[in-house]
């Protein structure tokens, strides 16, 4: 599976641009806030519908502009599909397959993509919200039904809150909280289950980047219960041991909402202790791993995205990155300045200069120059 | 552009558009078109649209809609009334009755939202547990939740399920699953793990 063709009008800064590519690495390179992070960020919001920044609509389109479009061909099996998104101001976003209106829900072909971008270190050392957010966004990515839970789970939640503000009665609260055991025993299953196909591979990467024999290991920390053994049966004792506690602070104390996940090296918890070399490479791992899972999972090449990363990265662990994910799918990659230094026999490579919003090969960029 | 319109026909547009599903334009086009209407077509929609208010109301009994105290359903004896659906809107009941469906009904008037301040005093359930409690010839030995299958309509099944359970009759909820002409590759992932649940014997005849 690649990219076969990109066209984009009024996306962000980035000028309307049709651009060809073949099934190998693809090289933006520009100086800082030319629209490179926004081309990239253009791949990921059409292929798996979400921003990577998570941003407001009305900032993907161009100043100035009523509406902005990114459309893709893809190339998956010997055969081909068109995906599109046009993101309107003050409408709703429209997806089109083949030229046909879609709802997301109802992708016919997904575009199995993964993107590695600086600010992912937030997954490493934000809030326990952020670490929750990439593992359902990982999940229900290869597993759509894990949305619709995590949907349903969060409008019980708000429902139940508000009974509490307003001190309701218990036979009222008990339905909600019966509904956040049910549908919270599905979510914290496939978190976990999703975990542990994910860590084998995060281990692995986690050593070829940061050291070879680091004793590395993950936790999945319940959120006001115990999440190892019967969940359906810890979350109701959880429940009924904070019964008081959550009538008086009028909030949901028990549940997925709560949960979190430590990576712990040498049995030290990564956030806390972690150095920011650490955490970032911990931080590309979890995108390499979830590569490596859809991989398995879905039995297909994954497109890879990484932003200004090999600036970063010293040469040594950048060999070591590139020989796991080139030729093994499509990549695109950012630089600064120069093109790195790339393994033997991928000298091969497609060079996109970026500037002003400008994206031009680099051929017609040298013309311009010279 | 309105404002060179007269101010009757401004008025008549403004009420057209805060109807449901019409906007300005279709507003618009509904009352050029009664302009050219002869006076007994536009007298006629005068007459129903003035009577639903006088006239049409809730079934004492059921809370469907009604001319007379109870409403035709309730009224009809060829029905059975031992069974009893549960329904959260008036609309609801067309749709059962599309089914074949038999029985007599409840409309709860909408579904518990803590959210849009709706709580189960506000739906008709005190009354429902009245009909199920009362006895003699005319007993529901079972009652069927019919709600939505969103999370407000699951709840309100739960909540009215629960207070139901101790009356001592049959407590069935309708069935999630597949739809008929559907296609297992297209069904959600979600749908068919409550079609699976509610799997059932197959009838061989």
């Amino acid at each position: 599976m690649y990219i076969s063709r990109v066209k984009m009008k009024n996306f962000r800064n980035i000028s309307p641009v049709s651009l060809s590519f073949q099934p190998s690495l693809v090289v933006l390179q520009g100086g800082n806030a030319q629209g490179k992070t926004n081309f990239l960020e253009a791949l990921y919001l059409v292929s798996r519908g979400i921003s990577p920044r998570s941003q407001k609509d009305e900032e993907l389109v161009r100043w100035g502009s009523e509406a902005a479009s990114v459309a893709i061909r893809v190339e998956s099996g010997g055969t081909w599909f068109n995906r599109e998104v046009r993101v309107q101001l003050g409408k709703k976003k429209v997806w089109l397959n083949n030229g046909h209106p879609i709802t997301k829900k109802r992708w016919q072909e997904e575009v199995w993509l993964v993107g590695y971008f600086p600010r992912d270190i937030g997954i490493i050392e934000g809030s326990p919200s952020e670490r929750r957010h990439f593992v359902d966004e990982a999940l229900s990515y290869v597993k759509p039904s894990h949305r619709a839970y995590v949907k349903r789970y969060e409008r019980a939640l708000a429902q139940r809150n508000i009974l509490l503000r307003e001190h309701a009665r218990g036979d009222l609260i008990s339905v909600y909280t019966e509904e956040l055991i049910k549908t919270g025993t599905c979510i914290i299953e496939n978190r976990i289950r999703y975990g542990e196909l994910l860590t084998p591979y995060l281990r692995d990467f986690y050593r070829c980047l940061g050291g070879e024999n680091v004793r590395f290991e993950v936790q999945y920390i319940g959120g006001g219960y115990d999440s190892k053994g019967d969940l359906r049966a810890n979350l109701e004792r959880a429940f009924l041991r904070s019964e008081n506690e959550e009538r008086s602070r009028e909030i949901t104390l028990v549940g997925p909402h709560r949960d979190d996940i430590l990576f712990l090296l040498e049995g030290k918890e990564f956030r806390i202790y972690g150095s920011q070399g650490e955490k970032k490479s911990l931080a590309l791992s979890l995108k390499m791993a979830e590569m490596a899972v859809i991989r398995k999972v879905k039995n297909s090449k994954v497109i890879v995205l990484l932003d200004d990363l090999f600036s970063e990265l010293d040469p040594k662990r950048r060999q070591l990155l590139f020989k796991e994910i080139l030729g093994k799918g499509q990549v695109f990659i950012t630089v600064t300045d120069d093109i790195p230094q790339m393994p033997e026999g991928w000298e091969e490579y497609l060079v996109l200069g970026v500037q002003g919003g400008r994206i031009s090969t680099a051929g017609e960029r040298e013309k311009k120059n010279g | 552009m309105t404002d060179t319109y007269p101010e009757s026909l401004r008025r008549l547009i403004a009420s057209f558009s805060r109807l449901p599903g019409i906007g300005p334009k279709s507003a618009q086009r509904l009352a050029f078109f009664l302009i050219k209407s002869s006076p007994e077509e536009v007298e006629e929609l005068v007459g129903s649209l003035s009577e639903i208010k006088k006239k049409i109301r809730l079934c004492s009994e059921c809370g469907f809609y009604a001319d007379k105290d109870r409403c035709a359903v309730c009224n009809d004896p060829s029905r059975d009334r031992s069974t009893l659906c549960i329904v959260e809107r008036p609309q609801d009941v067309l749709i059962i009755e599309k089914a074949g469906y038999r029985g007599l009904y409840h409309v709860l008037g909408g579904s518990i939202s803590p959210m849009r301040g709706v709580g189960p005093d506000d739906l008709s359930i005190k009354r429902l547990l009245e009909r199920l409690n009362a006895t003699g010839s005319e007993k529901i030995r079972e009652a069927i939740l019919a709600t939505n299958p969103s999370l407000d309509g699951e709840t309100t099944a739960l909540y009215i399920a629960r207070k139901v359970k101790p009356l001592g009759l049959r407590t069935t909820i309708i069935a999630r699953g597949l739809p008929l002409g559907g296609d297992l590759e297209f069904t959600d992932e979600g749908t068919l793990t409550q079609a699976l649940e509610g799997r059932r014997e197959i009838l061989t005849g």
